[in-house]
């Protein structure tokens, strides 16, 4: 069924494939293109460095004049990120404009990472380490990223039997 | 009701029973007397005004028209308003597509992504083609209820109003409630996103960007004798003003009016 929505997240895949942004990849689920899984991989000299964190978007038929629902998959620890995964970042809440697309959502997901806002915490351990232990949030930072490769690996070799 | 508060019922104010206090040791009667007289007062301010808003729209105004109280009102009322005057005008829907498909370029240049950009301009440009093949009013209603469709159209008219106002940045900087933000601030957290609300400020951009005459009636108590309007030319010509909009305007909230 062509919908707007779903026209324009073909568009947002032929963008992405076409000029693909620098550590992150998106890709919509084989049988239901409102459903992406995505991975983002932790910038360089920031402690999520080497981490390979996966995220679900999750898409209406109102995209893109309402913004997808963003969540890590991956364990994550972050000021901004919820238990649960949830992401609390100004672009896909009151700042969403139909002029961004997945490459924008991801990129903008990327450099939160190394630059939290811990005015408005999601995950308030991680926000107070953040602010005042650096060298604890850096650890356990670490941890997450390691745990991330675990996840990784474990989903390649179930995989291999093919 | 039970009986702990058979009290209350005779009293016929709504309020009463949360703003009269029996049960404590030292009530001031008279004190609570006085703020239930107030609030009385000023319901009767409110209702005579609004008695007089209504006796004075009935002389101009044939009928209403509401619209989704999602905060794009505005944008809403504006597009359908501006497409249900225009339906059978084929001169002046050439034009209006001519804005909506050149407003992609300037966009662009602006530093939109311009896939993201064209994919908004294409929905709204399906419309206007829909309308213009024979497009009636309850084509014009299908399509406006259709929220999918519906929002594409207020998106790309906020992007006609942010456009406008970053090209003119100068000139609307002295008018933001807040200096320190920029117009680019601004139109990013004020105009773009769906469900804010527009202010003056929108009004002026959007009328100028796409050239079209709008008067708002304001009945936000400013003015208590006669009805407070304002309109918003397009161009400086100001004696030769005549809406092709006029909204009713209620604090947060825009409806259509129509003319008798």
């Amino acid at each position: 069924m062509s919908t707007p929505s779903r026209l324009r997240l073909m568009r947002d895949f032929k963008q992405l494939q076409k000029d693909p942004p620098a550590g992150v990849t998106g890709v919509p689920a084989d049988d239901n293109i409102l459903l992406w899984h995505a991975f983002i991989l932790g910038p360089h000299d920031t402690p999520f460095e080497d981490g390979t964190f996966r995220l679900l978007l999750e898409f209406t038929e109102f995209y893109p004049n309402k913004p997808p629902v963003v969540k890590f998959t991956s364990t994550m620890f972050h000021p901004n990120v919820y238990a649960d995964g949830g992401i609390c970042l100004d672009i896909l809440q009151n700042r969403w404009s139909p002029t961004y697309d997945v490459s924008a959502i991801l990129t903008s997901i990327q450099s939160l990472l190394d630059e939290p806002n811990p005015n408005s915490p999601a995950n308030s351990e991680a926000a107070n380490l953040y602010q005042t232990n650096r060298r604890e949030y850096e650890r356990r930072v670490k941890l997450i990223v390691e745990q991330s490769w675990v996840a990784e690996h474990t989903l390649a070799s179930s995989k291999v039997p093919d | 009701m039970s009986t702990s508060n058979s009290e209350t019922n005779t009293n016929n104010h709504p309020d009463a029973a949360n703003s009269f206090n029996y049960s404590g040791k030292d009530v001031d009667l008279d004190g609570q007397t006085h703020v239930q007289q107030k609030h009385i007062e000023q319901e009767v301010v409110n209702f005579c005004y609004v008695c007089f808003v209504c006796k004075e729209l009935m002389k101009k105004y044939k009928y209403i028209r509401k619209t989704r109280g999602d905060g794009n009102c505005f944008y809403r009322a504006f597009g359908f308003g501006y497409l249900e005057q225009n339906l059978k005008n084929e001169l002046e829907l050439d034009r209006f597509r001519k804005l909506v498909a050149d407003l992609k370029d300037k966009l662009v240049q602006l530093g939109y992504q311009e896939f993201t950009v064209e994919d908004v301009r294409d929905v709204v440009l399906e419309t206007i083609d829909k309308i213009c093949q024979g497009g009636d009013i309850p084509n014009l209603m299908k399509i406006f209820c259709t929220q999918e469709y519906s929002d594409y159209f207020v998106a790309y008219l906020r992007l006609f109003t942010s456009a406008y106002l970053q090209m003119n940045a100068e000139f609307f900087q002295s008018f933001l409630d807040e200096p320190s933000k920029t117009i680019k601030e601004f139109c990013c957290t004020e105009v773009e996103p769906m469900a804010r609300e527009s202010d003056n400020i929108h009004i002026i951009a959007l009328a100028k960007a796409v050239q079209v005459s709008l008067r708002v009636i304001y009945m936000d108590h400013s003015e208590t004798s006669q009805l407070t309007i304002h309109d918003f030319a397009h161009t400086d010509n100001e004696q030769m003003f005549h809406p092709t909009i006029t909204f009713l305007y209620r604090p947060g909230h825009y409806d259509l009016l129509y003319e008798n």
